[in-house]
């Protein structure tokens, strides 16, 4: 008494049950409806454009399968009184913790509630949770009780447009970006008169400080542009030892009120193509023990042999790729393109562990010729960074070549071959760069990676690796594991009286799923090919029996689990 | 009471499947912010929270109640007032939780839930009678009332924008080097403004070798001058540090068109900023622009 129910009431059931065909899940069988959430307040009642919104209530995301979705229904009016109506405007908020989910950017871009977006105004109708499958499981949505809400809809900077510098149209602000490619930003004041926009750009590998850039508005007008020459926009690029960062971009408008207003967007930063592994390590296959010694015998009184292990086993490690042959096609070395939003890719998928794909994007921007020396990117770098920030010489960006000739030595995943812009003024806006996954030193380990979700209408996609994690595995023989580096190779058997005991070896075989992502210039996603990787481990057994050999029965009965064809 | 509540659940259950079958799916449309059945939820951690105790004012001539109360151990407390506007506050480690609830002239009926680890409690419900006539309760609000402010007549009136009129350029805020904007190389920067009490920040990037110029121009005054100077990053932030400058300006012409310049040649690339003040004894109060080469 006194909880909430998961399960239909007897009554219903029998309700349906008497209705015959509709009738599922009354005795428990699939698909089970989640639990229902309920939504008590809407923490904000006045919010800005790219502001978070938070969601109080219970039963949100019930379970790891779910997910919980807000829907608004109403109508917006806005501050000149024109009248807009907000039917069934459902946005993914994330899980901040049992009682509450936020929105993380309300907008995000900009006001949702008006088809403009550039309106501010008052919202008022409904808002209703609605739970359902995380990402088409079979599972019955389930809604609370619409919540009456206002909103207000303050003064706010709405993003007009954020996209690559060139070649690119992008049908909405991106929301993943490529590292080290320029972007341009457009921002509108509404609901004030700017004096300027700021934006900040947090969060790169190896700098401390924000990236600050100030733009003044000129008297009347609203609007901004940052990422044209001189100034440009951009994300340092992906270190060696990450599948990706993320950053953030607080975008900022003082008023002509001395107000200032603020949002803050975060990025997934990106390489154009990367390896993901998606999930903890599989067990695939569970070898026969083998023998690693003589039998010892235990004598009338018990002994204490050495076992020195003498014969060492030594597997390779690899990588396995399957490919999306239509998108291989496209992007094979022989049959490079370019198309707008398309990185040129060209992927060699012939090395002995993996493969290595390589990309560009070349943009020249003539005007910039003139001027060697305006281009100024202000890396707010404390001075260790400077190294890096500091060899512009020749190089564009500074600090890519960096990157490049640390390939060989930094810990991470390794990109192969040549990666940096290249260093002249008449092309610096462009970038080339090879990456492959040859794994020559360690690999990233990504765990509750949901590639691919749409989260448009909510988070940038900073919220989807919250909880990734990197694991290293360092070592310069990395593609070769043996029972000599891993095992203990060396021991002491005690021997019981009367018995006889023998050393076991036995190999199991590791699976990391993975998948191999490409994205366009505006920041979508692909999966263009699952894969795994390959690792070794062996446990060692001393068994004990009356009879010499006695049995491995404290071993594994050898099993083949995955990928057993070609094992 | 309770008993009655389930009951006409069932009901409603048992309708709402009707509809299901007859109206090919239809949701029977709940009542806007219907309170959440009775029992509150035990939720997958199986905690179960206590209603909350609540303790109002009885009647207010003001336009928001302070609805405070005790939930030990519950981390939010939501208070719905049957309308649009539902308010949301912390509850405090020693259970007791305070939030200015709007409410409207006449009788406000309050119902207050509180949650934590993903569970919510049945709601107490109480009334607050909002009656211009009324005496104001002792402690009206759950705030502290601000502190009472000097206005423009205090010691601070001369550092404070609001009291001494200067209007700040299009770089603010700048104030602290933390601020600071990027500028760029070949560019110029007009009519930028130092207000009393204040110095101004920009950025910039270096790499080594890397030959920098940079001039303010100013209509030197009786109260005006200016100052300018060069810092490495790390020797301003975090924190400023008691460094010397690595190039501070020299005195240029003087008058309406007096300049102050650095000339700098980065032996380190890295990033470094350029500190714009007012000397001493003088009001830091002017306008002046800014080169860069």
């Amino acid at each position: 008494m006194g909880t909430r129910s998961t399960k239909p009431t007897h009554l219903s059931c029998l309700a349906a049950a008497w209705f015959a065909a509709a009738a599922i899940g009354c005795d428990g069988s699939p698909p089970a409806a989640p639990a229902v959430p309920s939504l008590l307040a809407v923490q904000e009642s006045t919010i800005a454009v790219g502001q978070s919104m938070t969601f109080v209530g219970a039963n949100f995301f019930p379970t790891t399968n779910s997910r919980t979705d807000i829907r608004f229904d109403g109508q917006f009016v806005s501050a000149d009184g024109e009248v807009e109506s907000v039917r069934g405007l459902r946005v993914k908020p994330h899980r901040q913790d049992g009682n509450t989910v936020v929105w993380g950017n309300f907008g995000p871009f900009s006001n949702p509630f008006s088809l403009a977006g550039n309106r501010v105004g008052k919202f008022t109708g409904t808002a209703t949770a609605i739970t359902g499958a995380d990402d088409g499981a079979p599972m019955p949505e389930v809604q609370s009780r619409p919540l009456l809400v206002d909103i207000d809809v303050a003064p706010s900077i709405v993003v007009k447009e954020l996209r690559p510098r060139t070649n690119s149209t992008c049908a909405a602000p991106v929301k993943r970006v490529l590292g080290s490619f320029t972007y341009l930003i457009t921002v509108e004041a509404v609901g004030f008169t700017p004096v300027n926009f700021t934006f900040a750009i947090a969060g790169e590998p190896g700098i401390r400080q924000p990236r600050i850039y100030r733009v003044p508005v000129a008297a009347g007008q609203t609007s901004a542009t940052f990422g044209n020459n001189p100034d440009l926009f951009f994300f340092e690029p992906v270190p060696l030892d990450l599948a990706y960062y993320v950053a953030s971009l607080d975008v900022s408008a003082v008023g002509t009120d001395g107000v200032s207003r603020a949002a803050r967007y975060w990025f997934g930063v990106h390489n154009p193509i990367e390896y993901i592994t998606t999930g903890p390590a599989q067990t695939a296959q569970i070898y026969p023990a083998q023998s690693m010694s003589d039998c010892y015998a235990g004598g009338v009184n018990g002994s204490t042999q050495t076992w020195t292990e003498t014969t060492e086993e030594t597997q390779t490690r690899q990588v396995g790729t399957h490919w999306d042959q239509s998108w291989l096609n496209a992007h094979s070395v022989t049959n490079t393109r370019t198309t707008t939003n398309q990185v040129t890719m060209a992927v060699t998928d012939t090395t002995t562990n993996g493969w290595q794909s390589g990309w560009n994007s070349s943009v020249t921007n003539s005007h910039e010729q003139a001027d060697s020396n305006a281009w100024n990117w202000g890396v707010h770098a404390d001075a260790s960074v400077s190294v890096t920030v500091g060899v512009e010489g020749s190089v564009g960006i500074p600090g890519i070549g960096e990157v490049g000739a640390s390939a060989s030595t930094t810990a991470g995943i390794q990109v192969g071959g040549n990666y940096g812009r290249s260093g002249n003024t008449e092309s610096r806006d462009s970038v080339t760069g090879s990456y492959g996954e040859t794994f020559e030193q360690n690999h990233s380990n990504s765990h509750a990676v949901t590639l691919g979700h749409d989260y448009s209408t909510s988070d940038s996609e900073g919220w989807t690796y919250e909880q990734s994690e990197t694991v290293a595995k360092g070592g310069d023989m990395f593609w070769s594991v043996s029972t000599a580096t891993s095992n203990t190779h060396s021991t002491e058997v005690q021997v019981l009286p009367g018995q006889q005991a023998m050393v076991y070896r036995q190999r199991v075989r590791i699976q990391y799923p993975a998948v191999v992502v490409s994205y366009d210039l505006c920041g979508e996603p692909q999966v263009v090919a699952d894969a795994s990787f390959t690792d070794w481990k062996w446990a060692i057994a001393v068994e004990q029996g009356a009879t010499c050999p006695p049995p491995p029965v404290h071993m594994q009965e050898p099993v083949c689990l995955l990928d057993c064809g070609g094992q | 009471m309770r008993a009655q509540l389930r009951q006409s659940s069932l009901h409603r259950a048992a309708a709402a499947a009707l509809v299901c079958i007859a109206a090919a799916c239809s949701a029977d449309p709940p009542s806007f912010n219907d309170p959440p059945d009775a029992g509150g939820s035990g939720g997958p951690g199986g905690v179960r929270l206590d209603p909350p105790a609540v303790v109002t004012a009885e009647t207010t001539p003001n336009a928001s109640a302070a609805v405070r109360g005790t939930a030990p151990g519950a981390s939010l407390v939501v208070v719905q007032t049957g309308g649009a506007k539902n308010v949301v506050a912390r509850v405090l480690p020693d259970g007791s939780f305070c939030a200015d609830v709007p409410i409207a002239v006449g009788a406000n009926t309050l119902r207050v839930t509180v949650l934590a680890q993903g569970n919510m409690s049945q709601e107490t419900v109480t009334t607050v009678v909002r009656d211009p006539a009324a005496a104001a309760p002792t402690s009206p609000t759950c705030g502290v009332a601000p502190p009472t402010t000097g206005g423009c007549s205090d010691a601070q009136a001369m550092c404070d924008p609001a009291c001494n009129g200067c209007a700040e350029d299009a770089y603010q805020p700048n104030f602290v080097a933390g601020q600071a904007p990027a500028l760029g190389m070949k560019r110029s920067y007009q009519r930028l403004q130092l207000c009393p009490c204040r110095t101004d920040w920009f950025t910039l990037v270096a790499h080594a070798g890397q030959s920098i110029g940079i001039t303010a121009t100013y209509a030197k005054a009786s109260g005006f001058d200016l100052d300018i100077a060069l810092y490495r990053g790390a020797d301003v932030l975090p924190t400023m540090a008691s460094v010397a400058p690595v190039a501070a300006s020299a005195a240029g012409t003087s008058g309406s068109n007096a300049t102050r310049t650095i000339t700098f040649t980065a032996t380190a690339g890295g990033s470094y900023y350029l500190r714009v003040s007012a000397p001493t004894g003088t009001t830091g109060r002017g306008s002046y622009d800014l080169t860069t080469k």
